[in-house]
């Protein structure tokens, strides 16, 4: 078997080395990309906290009959898959779907609300969880103390909001990353629906593997933060949670 | 998401989304010609969605595109008679290859008609990487196969449900065949470990067609586009269009310009 001449081929150095310089030099149609993602996740994570939170929370402080299916309910939107989120969104919203007439496929709003239902779960199960964790002498106590039902309740939140930042950074990282369903709601359209994932998959199918590398290393500086975001809440809430 | 679903509704009226193969958008070709497109018509604003053709022929059919550039004769043919569009309008074309190790292990370097070639590769049981994903590429490897009279299964045989550039790259790890279309393989050369072997007969003519879908939302503005894309100063554009700095041409303007092609007008071997 005859092997390539290194040169003539993918070498990772010399990409790599271009990529860098795509990213410091400002080229815009990198940045413009990595700004409409953060763009795009950041409104669906808005969504997806707007409504997950409050479901999240209701479940897990009230106390109601047929809790149990809810709970697992909530808890089983954690396992859809992504690419499946976005068949189901293509299908709704192709023209020749129930909601065709709203014309939102191919556009940024059509990928807000796939990613939003994406991240949902994610926010809505920790929050939950979290919600069911507050030990319910914090609450007799407060309302021992006179607090109102509000105040009551605002307090158990203090309690939780370490798991809720966690939550909330692991849904970004889950739907920033994301592929499939982007792609398919989302059409991977220059500067309207482009995102770091999918221009990852385009550029490299093109052999431009500098502009690929150069977003992969904003993609993974992004994971790492919503990395060092998690652990920094968690520590918190351990030492804390050791002090108490 | 009111607010966003009516602000993506504002730019409709001059907006039109057109549904184009891998091959013609990641070339750069498409890129090219709208923008060519736009210095007369700056107030149009094409939208391109990247579908191999049997993905973008269905999206067309729902009306989700306005405009339909792809390479599938049969498949479009059968569009066109149920319906879905009024005409198919060839406006380019080029020559599939087949491309393989540059040790060509088959031996069927210029080598024709093309189904011999597929013929003594499958003989050989060697490696062989399809797109199988219904693209217009793809089809026209299963009519290839056919040609031979080859069932293309076996170890030798693998799909890669890709677009052209992956499925070029996934040959060229695997030292495997592949049909490709010439312009991929042309501006994919400097990364890929693959040769164009054989191409240039008439079997592996690749034509590129327009077509309207006629559930198109905006028909007057695709109208447009693909008039001007068959008109003297689109063909100008398609015939001067090179990647990024590199003296070849990869895509020729239908029909060709010395007419003694017209009826049976292959590409050229891509280099």
């Amino acid at each position: 078997m005859k092997k390539l001449p290194r040169r003539n081929r993918f070498g990772p150095v010399d990409p790599l080395l271009e990529a860098l310089r795509l990213l410091t030099s400002g080229d815009l149609y990198v940045w413009n990309v990595i700004l409409r993602s953060l763009r795009i996740s950041g409104s669906a994570l808005v969504v997806a906290i707007i409504i997950g939170l409050p479901v999240g929370l209701a479940v897990g402080l009230a106390r109601f009959r047929f809790r149990l299916p809810v709970v697992a309910f909530v808890n089983a939107g954690l396992a859809l898959p992504p690419v499946v989120v976005g068949l189901a969104a293509f299908l709704l919203l192709s023209r020749a779907g129930p909601l065709g007439d709203l014309r939102l496929l191919y556009t940024p709003a059509a990928m807000i609300g796939a990613q939003a239902v994406i991240a949902g779960p994610y926010i809505a199960a920790v929050s939950l969880a979290a919600a069911q964790g507050i030990p319910a002498d914090v609450a007799l106590q407060a309302r021992a103390l006179g607090a109102s039902r509000w105040q009551t309740i605002l307090l158990r939140l203090r309690e939780i909001r370490t798991s809720l930042v966690a939550a909330v950074a692991a849904g970004f990282g889950a739907i920033v990353s994301e592929v499939g369903a982007v792609m398919i709601v989302g059409g991977n359209i220059l500067d309207e629906t482009r995102v770091m994932t999918t221009a990852i998959v385009l550029e490299t199918r093109r052999g431009n593997f500098e502009v690929a590398i150069a977003m992969g290393i904003v993609l993974m500086l992004i994971a790492l933060c919503v990395n060092a975001v998690l652990l920094l809440f968690a520590r918190r809430s351990f030492t804390r949670a050791s002090a108490a | 998401m009111v607010v966003l679903a009516a602000s993506a509704c504002r730019g409709d009226r001059q907006s039109i989304v057109l549904g184009a193969t891998t091959s013609a958008y990641d070339s750069g070709l498409l890129e090219h010609l709208i923008a060519r497109f736009n210095e007369e018509h700056p107030e149009v604003r094409v939208r391109t969605v990247i579908a191999g053709s049997g993905e973008a022929l269905a999206l067309g059919r729902d009306g989700n595109l306005d405009l339909l550039l792809v390479h599938s004769p049969e498949a479009e043919a059968s569009f066109v008679d149920a319906g879905h569009a009024r005409e198919r309008r060839p406006v380019m074309y080029n020559s599939f290859v087949i491309a393989g190790p540059p040790g060509d292990p088959a031996g069927i370097r210029g080598m024709s008609p093309a189904a011999a070639a597929f013929a003594k590769i499958a003989r050989g049981g060697h490696r062989f990487v399809s797109r199988g994903d219904s693209s217009g590429t793809h089809h026209r490897e299963v009519a290839l196969w056919d040609e031979a009279g080859v069932a293309a299964r076996g170890g030798w045989y693998a799909e890669s449900g890709q677009g052209q550039g992956m499925t070029l790259q996934l040959a060229s790890e695997r030292e495997a065949y592949t049909l490709t279309d010439g312009a991929t393989l042309s501006l994919l050369s400097g990364t890929v470990g693959l040769e164009p072997l054989a191409g240039g007969d008439r079997s592996l003519r690749n034509v590129y067609s327009l077509l309207q879908p006629e559930a198109a939302l905006r028909p007057a503005t695709a109208k447009a586009l693909a008039e001007w894309l068959v008109s003297p100063r689109g063909r100008r554009a398609i015939a001067e269009f090179r990647h990024r700095g590199r003296e070849f041409q990869l895509f020729w303007p239908w029909p060709p310009a010395d007419g003694a092609a017209s009826d049976d007008g292959y590409g050229p071997l891509s280099p």
